[in-house]
Order: structure tokens, then sequence, then C-alpha cells
């Protein structure tokens, strides 16, 4: 496959991936405000900002967190800015933005259907406001953002041919998600801490943020919610889609279909790095007496080395 | 009289004139035989609901991105090529005529490429003047001696095509880098979808193999006759206007769309960069213009091209389609003499005849040009596209005055033809279904075999009274149907 066109396939994935990944954190932030207390939602704006690295649109967030009113301006401030800034690489219009540019140099690769949907999600995207969506119903809208990026992974899914550029798609796609995972994760523990008074609702959330509520229902069956069991699930779990473990197991797969037959040392050297990132994730949780501190050193090491493999995977491939 | 509250038909308020070939009406009003049954059904529908279906297929594109880029103040905006739901009908005798020509005329242009590139006959015999071809910008000395798979240096043409009551005429040889396939095919999809009935009721020939034609031409054009070769499409990038087609026709065709940084060449071969390593490239469609396609060989700046491409394609190591300095053979002083290529290759009457062309490079034809540019319209020799064109009769005197120091400068640079009394067809307008002036792109294929799908696109002037189709210049585009029978 066009080297180009395997870049293109490549990141068109990872900004779907995080397209829908925003449309949920937005869709549960819109949740906490129907019943949460102020200062758990202006947490939860916390863990987003913190978890894409970025400060909040505005300012600190450090505002009157008795205040019902303050509350409100600022949710209307930050889902704009995590939905339409275009200088914002994490918001939904900016990830579809750059899906929609990859995917239109590939056109020739990704199909027809695929394409006119993908456009169609955003030009309705580009042509909304967020004033509008404030008075619609904006749960709504976020879960037809998250809708639309399911949907268009779908047609990919059931049509596109199984050779490298199905597999760099998907290398894509699960190298994303680590580290969408992988940064969440560090920010929950940063924000709330596993031993948060209040602590339920906002690790039911974390689920809810990683598709994961009825799969960790399925599995643990527990009345209450224990943080450490939630982080483990989400970090070791082999089953779940949207676990560290399965995105790194996934990644390995796809990466080994792609190299096969070829002896490249350098490609010999990204695999020993993928296997190495799946190790220590299952080691390291075999152990719960760790501190707060060493879980987020160990998920921030992780990302570290997802990223250079990442880089490797760049030089290897698409830029050689 | 019709009542306020009597729904008007399609067609009440259309007016026939007797100055411009009506293609769907005869000067008497009635409709033409091939027409009449289109337009009997196209009267029971009401002007909003073909408005209606008329911001469908104008949504469908969007939603499609059929779309070129225009480029502003503020930057890039992505619009679609207007489209007018009301199909324009040719008959299988009008086809037939078409078909022939256009054949013919790409014969004789192969044919004198070949030439001028090798002996130089045509010069030598004295049919063309060594200097209009020789001293032409788009003459490229680099290609002597440089053969062609099939002696066809062309193989992708789009030529333009108008309808006076004269008959067909050709307006000029697209024979670079020529583009408008695709709108044709669009056009095709969306009328269908709005029309189906209508569309089934005609017998309208098919068009929809394009593609498939259009990548047998390229395997036949392998360098030795390669059975399973490498084929790519060359493309200036996202940036080009014309990008929607490059991707669409590659999509169409099942090859790869690089650019000029995903090819190199070593040892005399042109490579692609895979996933897997470099691949070797055999046929380049390359819509990237001469200028650009080797900055070691035409324009140094150039940043779209592949360095060494031109000495790979030399060496007969992989073909080019077009082949570079094709140009030279659409010039538009060149146009003026493919009557006679025609006669002095094929030893044939032209089928198709040339629209009227005065060459201000000869002094008495500059002469009479200047005394009569409220009648004529004026166009650069090497331009397109409708720019630097001065439409004499809706000129201002200054801006011909103007135009005239300009064209004295360099006579040369300039030729001049009449205005042309361009058909007209029935249009979508915001005052209902009126007149408005048409031609056709035709597109034809030439390798081992001459290929040509039984369509065009039919581009409209889209203002009122205009005769500038160019889409560049607000022109619109309409299905054209060729009857089976």
């Amino acid at each position: 496959m066009l080297a180009r066109s395997a870049n293109g396939l490549f990141w068109m994935s990872r900004y779907l991936e995080r397209a829908e990944h925003t449309a949920r954190l937005l869709i549960t932030q819109f949740e906490a405000m129907e019943d949460r207390s102020v200062e758990e939602i202006d947490l939860s704006w916390r863990r987003i900002y913190l978890a894409m690295g970025r400060p909040p649109a505005g300012g600190d967030l450090s505002s009157n967190v008795e205040n019902e009113d303050f509350m409100l301006m600022d949710a209307y401030t930050l889902a704009d800015d995590l939905t339409f800034e275009l200088v914002n690489s994490d918001s939904i219009r900016s990830s579809m933005y750059f899906a929609r540019e990859n995917a239109r140099q590939i056109r020739n690769v990704v199909g027809r259907q695929f394409w006119t949907n993908l456009n169609s999600a955003y030009l309705e995207l580009k042509n909304s406001r967020i004033e509008y969506i404030w008075i619609n119903k904006p749960k709504n809208f976020y879960a037809n953002q998250e809708n639309n990026a399911r949907t268009l992974s779908g047609y990919l899914d059931s049509s596109m041919y199984r050779d490298d550029g199905w597999h760099f798609l998907q290398m894509g796609r699960f190298i994303e998600r680590t580290q969408l995972i992988a940064a969440l994760l560090v920010s929950q523990i940063k924000v709330f801490s596993t031993d948060f008074n209040h602590q339920d609702s906002t690790w039911i959330s974390l689920m809810v943020l990683c598709n994961a509520r009825l799969a960790y229902r399925r599995q643990r069956s527990l009345f209450s919610i224990n943080p450490r069991h939630v982080l483990e699930f989400l970090i070791s779990d082999t089953a779940h889609p949207h676990s560290i473990h399965y995105s790194i197991e996934r990644t390995i797969e796809h990466f080994a279909a792609i190299s096969t037959g070829e002896a490249r040392a350098e490609l010999t050297a990204i695999s020993r790095q993928l296997k190495s990132q799946l190790r220590s994730v299952k080691k390291n949780w075999r152990s719960r007496s760790m501190t707060d501190v060493q879980i987020c050193e160990n998920l921030q090491n992780l990302l570290s080395s997802n990223r250079e493999t990442y880089s490797e995977i760049e030089s290897a491939y698409f830029f050689n | 009289m019709m009542s306020p509250s009597e729904p008007t038909s399609l067609f009440s308020n259309y007016s026939v004139g007797n100055v411009f070939f009506d293609e769907m009406f005869r000067p008497d009003g009635t409709p033409r035989n091939a027409c009449k049954m289109l337009h009997d059904a196209l009267n029971d529908i009401s002007i909003e609901e073909m408005r209606t279906m008329q911001e469908h297929a104008e949504r469908f594109f969007l939603h499609e991105g059929i779309t070129f880029a225009v480029y502003g103040n503020d930057g890039a905006q992505e619009r679609i090529i207007p489209i007018d739901l009301l199909p324009r009908i040719l008959t299988p005798k009008d086809w037939r005529i078409l078909d022939l020509g256009l054949r013919q005329r790409l014969n004789a242009l192969n044919q004198f490429l070949g030439d001028i590139y090798s002996a130089k006959k045509i010069l030598s015999d004295g049919i063309i003047p060594t200097d209009l071809v020789l001293g032409c910008p788009q003459y490229r000395p680099e290609m002597r001696n440089i053969n062609h798979p099939h002696g066809s240096f062309v193989s992708i043409c789009g030529t333009d095509i108008v309808r006076t009551f004269g008959g067909f005429k050709v307006l000029e040889d697209n024979l670079r880098v020529p583009s408008g396939v695709s709108y044709m095919l669009a056009n095709r999809q969306a009328v269908k979808s709005s029309i189906r009935d209508l569309f089934r009721r005609h017998r309208v020939r098919k068009i929809e193999h394009y593609g498939q034609a259009l990548r047998q031409t390229l395997v036949e054009m392998s360098p030795n006759n390669k059975a399973d070769p490498c084929i790519v499409l060359l493309t200036p990038g996202t940036y080009n206007s014309a990008f929607y087609e490059h991707l669409f026709l590659a999509r169409e065709m099942g090859i790869e769309l690089v650019q000029g940084e995903d090819l190199s060449v070593r040892r005399g071969k042109v490579f692609m960069r895979t996933t897997r390593g470099q691949r070797q490239v055999d046929v380049i469609y390359r819509r990237v213009d001469d200028d650009f396609i080797d900055p070691l060989v035409f324009r140094k700046d150039s940043l779209l091209g592949v360095p060494g491409l031109f000495s790979a394609y030399a060496l007969g190591n992989v073909t080019l389609v077009n082949a570079p300095g094709t140009g030279v053979a659409d010039d538009k002083s060149v146009y003026a003499y493919v009557p006679e290529m025609i006669r002095y290759y094929l030893s044939e009457e032209p089928v198709l005849a040339n629209v009227e062309t005065y060459l201000c490079r000869y002094p008495e034809q500059l002469e009479y040009v200047l005394d009569n540019l409220d009648k004529l319209v004026v166009k650069t020799v090497g331009g397109s596209g409708g720019y630097g064109m001065l439409v004499g009769p809706h000129a201002t005197v200054t801006e011909r005055a103007a135009y005239a120091d300009v064209m004295r400068e360099n006579p040369a640079n300039y030729i001049a033809q009449p205005t042309l009394d361009l058909s007209c067809s029935p249009c979508i307008t915001t005052s209902g279904v009126a007149p408005r002036h048409v031609d056709l792109r035709t597109f034809l294929l030439r390798a081992e075999d001459t290929r040509i799908v039984p369509g065009a696109f039919s581009r409209v002037a889209l203002r009122e009274g205009s005769l500038v189709v160019n889409s560049s210049q607000g022109g619109g585009g309409k299905d054209l149907w060729v009857l089976s029978k």
C-alpha cells in the first residue's frame, strides 16, 4: 500500500476514535449536570482538561464552586471549546475535521459510502453552534456525535478489505485508545484519588467514559464500587475493548500482520517494545498495594513508551 | 390567458428564438422529435417540484464532496459545480457525426505530434508555418525522437463542441490534462436518481464504464506491453481545483493516487513508496502540467513533480499519459490548422468543422481583428478556462481600446473568433425555465484502440445571455443523454 495512504488511514482512524471519546466525555458531563453537586461537576471538568493536557478555555477552573450560575456559564464555554474550537485538537469538530481531511486524500481507499457519511457528519457539525445545542437537549447532540463516530468505524469494519490498509487503520484506532484511556485514568486518580469520599458516581462515570459499565457489572457483580477494581478492570481486563490491555494486544496483532515477512531491524524493535508494554500492564496489576502516585507513574511511563512506539512506526512506514 | 391560481407548466413561459439553435425546440416552438417524450413528461412537473429536486441534487453533490476548490482572500473554499437537472438530448445521428469526427480529429492530432517531434514533414511541406509550431511555448524540444506506445501521445482528450444552426463545430481540443469527466458521471447519477422514471423510459446510452475504459487505455500504454502494469494517478494534491476528479478516477480504476513526494527515480526507473518498500511504476496518468512534472528538466522551482521523471520516461521505462509537449497541438493558433492536418495525414475531409479563427500574428488578420473588435471574441493562444479573453460585443469601448493596446504589444499571443451562436437548452432559473447557452465536452481515450463513451459534460452559461460556460467563470453543467434509438 502507498505509504501516504497508510498514514492517512492511520490518522483518520485516530481522529475518529478521539472524536468519539470527546463526545462521550461531554455526554457524561451533561449527565453529571443533571443531578451532581457543583463541586463534582467542577472536578469532572478538571478531569477532562487534565487528561487532554491542556488548560481549560478561559483560564483556571477555581471559581466559586458553590455558585450554580458560574457552573452553568463555565459549562457553556467549556462545552463550546471541546465541541467546536478548531485550535483545540481534541475538540469534536477539530477531530472530525482532521478525520475528514485525511479521508479526503484517501477516498479511493475508504469507499464511497464511508466518505459520504463522514462528510455529511462533518458538514452537519460545522453548521452547528453551541447556542443551538444548549437550548436543544445537548446530551442528545453529543450522543449523536458519538453515534456518528461509531457508525463510521462500523462502516469500515464491515466493508474494508483486510489488507495492510485495514491493519494500519486498526493500529491507529488502538494506539489512540491506549493513550486516551491511560491519560484519562491518570487524571481520574489525580483529581479524585482512589479513596475520595464521594467516589461512587465519579468512578461510575469513568466506566461510562470507557464503555465499561455493563461489562464491569457482569464481571464483578459488586454492590458497591471499588476504585481499585475499576482501575484494574480498565487497565488489565483482556476482553473489554476499551481496556489498555486489550488495546495493546490488538495493536500487537495488527502490527504483526503488517510486518510479517519483513526482516527489518526497526520492525523487530517496535514489536519488542509493544510486547514489553503488554508485559508491564500484566505485571503491575498483580500488585494492588501500589500508591496512587505509583499507579500514575506506571501509566505515564506506558504513555511515553506508547508515543515512542508511534514515532518509530511513523519512521518505519510513513516516512521511510 | 391563465388565471393566477392555475398551476403553470414548466415550459409555459419559455421563449424560443430564431437566433440560436434550441436543443429542445424547433424555431416554431414545437419540441423536436427526440425531445418530445421528455418535454411532455416535464410539462407535468411544476417548477417548484423541479426546484426541490434541484436542491436535492445540489445537496447530493455537497455530501458526496463533488466539489472544486476556489481560492479567494479568505482561503480555499469548497464549492459544487452548479447542476441543471433538465437533461440535454442528442439523437443517435448527432452522436454518429460526433463519434466519427472526434476519432478522426484525435488520430490526426496524434500523427501531428509524432511528426513534429521527429521528421517534421508537415512543416517542411509547408502545411503549417514552422515558426508557429517550433516557437510555441508548449513545444518541448526535449520530446524529440521519443516514441510513444501505439503512437499515442494524447491518450486522454477532452474536446469542446458547440452547436449552431450550421451544425457541430469544434471549439477547442484539450490535449494536456483535460478535466470534467467526473462531473459528467456525477451529473448522470444525480439526474438518474431525481427523474428516474423519465430516464428509464428513454433509451439512454450508458457512460458508467468510463473508469474501466480509462484503465484499459492505461494498461495498453504500458512500456513493452507489460501484462499487469503498476499504474498510478499523479495529482498536484488536495489544493488543486480538480482534486475531487483525481480521487474519483483513482477510485474508479482501483489505482493509487500519488503525489510527487510519493515517487522517486533510481537507475532510470520510477518507484512508489509503499509500506512494504519501493514498487516500480509503469504508467503514470499525470494530472500535473508539463512545467511541473520534473524540476530537473522543466521548472526548477516545482515541488509537485519528481526529479528525474522525464529521464525515466525518455528511456522508455515509464509511460507518461498524456505525453509532455502535447499542448503544442491544442494551442489556439495551431488549432486553426487542424482541418489541414486531417487532410494531410489522413487524406480525408474533416467531419467536424472548426470555428473560424483569425491569427493576429499575421498583420492583415490583426488589422481585421482590431477593426472588428466589437464583433469578435479574442483569446490568448495559451489560455484556458475563459481567463484573459475579451468578449467584444459585451465589452465597453474603453475596455476594447485597452485590450487592443495590449494586443499590439504581442500580436502573436492572440487569436480571434466570431461571437458564436452557441445553442441554447432549457434550464431551471430563478424566474422559471429559460434558455441558456450550452456547449459540450466529450471524452476520448486512445491507445491500441480508440474509445469514446457516449456522453459528455454539457456545460451551461448560467447567467442570462452569457456565452461563457467555464466552471471557473460561474458556469454549471447538465447531463447529456445520447439516445440509442
